[in-house]
């Protein structure tokens, strides 16, 4: 019997049955087992068909035109794209990039490599509570910047970014400007028009659907340059090429059609179990939140307790499916450095865990969460009462 | 991720049930030993107490990763029921290959040679003040 509580929906969200049972249809459906490039015959074109209503789907959830969705392996893929598409087709106006020390890896990989190539990259400092001011960016940006990169909720510590002021602020110095929304998608408000986002990455596993696929979605009024990094058969739009999955795709499509039916009621549940989960660890005493106590989403709560030693409480609370501030599970002792971003101490970047709650979460997984937590941190915590 | 397949079976036992935790700050007869610092990722202390040159109890309060954790709980046992002039022997690789602590995490046992080593050097000064 499973008796573990899953609380890392940040990093992964089941899919919901209704999207497999979806996806199911699909792969069993022998009229849908054509290549969706074979526009020639019947099957292909049912292929497409279904594929062109995910995309409907998809590009509804963020105020797009479906022309503009581009679909990828992930958001990984799509933020690659992103970055090394805008960089080199518009290098000829500059080579200068703003981004933030606290993206995820799937940015900041990309810009190291950017760098290596010639590009001069802006990494700005947030804040104590993990927001990227308007100010910073304006600040930053130079006559050769042709590209501003931040993501729209972060990952670890949920605080949600100012996209319209910075989106704003790129438009009017013709800077394009590139969002992460991995983990905002269907989740939070998205108009790429009226947020004046040209490039946004996001994935279906992070809302209830299948692992491995995702969208880049990319301005098409007035159209955006990019060059691909993958080629091919030219498909989606020659931005890259590989034949499309078609189930994944189509659960993608649904995941977020029900992302978007359910939001409303989804978040104002989850900001409720977020609440219930704070008050209870709160009370364990010598604990903060990281992040901000508003600007930030419903699902994700970050909390460091101080004394504990982050990889012990990690092991502690084994039942407990949550993400640590220390990248323990290789041995390595490197404390998340989205928190010592912030200005957290490594100790306290260490002892601290990430919360991330979802659809599938309920009270009394909330209620044992506490406890577990309450029991552990007290003994760890006895256990090193009174040392240097 | 279910992190406990990164243990061993013997470090998850010991870090979950740590038999020898706690202290003998109210006994008599006890000894004690710091070693490492919390900022640097591993602290101990060791509570020693003897009876007749026999090591009697051992107790110990640590801050660290399991594998420290454990380790600190094999050394306590390990020194209980001892003569004084055993303690010296203790081996720390013996600890790393019962536990299969890996590599990366060695150096933090260190720590516990220390306390260990300090242990034994008040145990000595003990002796030859008495004598």
């Amino acid at each position: 019997m499973n008796t573990s509580i899953y609380l890392d929906y940040a990093a992964s969200t089941p899919i919901d049955p209704r999207v497999a049972e979806r996806m199911y249809e699909c792969l069993t459906s022998f009229e849908l087992q054509g290549n969706p490039a074979s526009l020639s015959h019947r099957y292909g074109r049912a292929a497409r068909e279904v594929i062109e209503q995910a995309r409907v789907q998809v590009a509804n959830a963020i105020g797009a035109t479906s022309a503009s969705i581009i679909w990828t392996s992930g958001a990984t893929e799509s933020n690659n794209l992103a970055l090394f598409g805008a960089a080199h087709y518009h290098a000829d106006r500059g080579k200068h990039i703003v981004s933030a020390r606290t993206e995820h890896k799937a940015v900041l990989e990309p810009l190291k490599r950017l760098e290596k190539q010639g590009f001069r990259v802006t990494y700005l400092k947030p804040d104590q509570f993990g927001i990227v001011h308007s100010w910073q960016v304006q600040e930053a940006l130079t006559d050769t910047t042709i590209l501003v990169s931040l993501m729209h909720v972060n990952n670890e510590i949920g605080v949600i970014q100012d996209i319209s002021a910075i989106g704003q602020l790129c438009r009017d110095r013709n800077v394009i400007f590139h969002v992460d929304a991995a983990q905002s998608t269907g989740r939070l408000p998205i108009d790429v028009r009226t947020m004046k986002i040209d490039l946004l990455s996001t994935t279906a596993h992070k809302i209830y659907g299948p692992k491995g696929v995702g969208a880049l979605y990319v301005r098409r009024d007035p159209m955006l340059g990019l060059e691909p990094m993958i080629l091919g058969g030219g498909h989606e739009l020659g931005l890259r090429a590989g034949t499309l999955a078609t189930h994944q795709i189509v659960g993608f499509g649904f995941a977020m059609e029900l992302m978007m039916a359910e939001r409303e009621v989804d978040q104002m549940r989850l900001m409720t179990l977020r609440d219930q989960l704070w008050r209870g660890l709160q009370n364990i005493g010598d604990v903060d939140m990281n992040g901000h106590a508003t600007q930030r989403v419903p699902n994700i709560l970050n909390v460091a307790f101080h004394g504990v030693e982050g990889e012990s409480l990690l092991l502690a609370l084994q039942d407990l499916i949550v993400s640590a501030g220390a990248a323990c599970a290789t041995g390595s002792d490197e404390a998340s450095y989205v928190l010592r971003a912030l200005g957290r101490s490594d100790q306290a970047a260490q002892s601290s865990l990430r919360f991330s709650l979802g659809r599938f979460t309920t009270a009394n997984d909330i209620e044992i969460a506490i406890d577990s937590v309450t029991h552990e941190v007290s003994r760890l915590r006895a256990l090193t009462s009174g040392l240097p | 991720m279910n992190v406990v397949t990164e243990y061993s079976s013997s470090v998850v036992m010991r870090f979950m049930n740590p038999f020898h935790a706690g202290t003998l700050q109210d006994q008599v007869n006890v000894i004690s030993a710091l070693a490492g610092s919390r900022a640097s990722g591993a602290s101990v202390r060791l509570w020693l107490q003897t009876s007749h040159n026999q090591v009697k109890q051992v107790r110990f309060q640590a801050y660290g990763c399991p594998h420290f954790i454990a380790a600190a709980d094999i050394l306590a046992e390990w020194c209980e029921g001892r003569s004084v002039a055993e303690l010296s022997k203790w081996s720390r690789q013996a600890v790393e290959q019962s536990l299969e602590i890996p590599a990366a995490k060695r150096g933090r046992l260190l720590v516990l040679e220390t306390a260990l080593n300090n242990i034994i050097i008040q145990l000595h000064t003990t002796q030859a003040v008495a004598g």
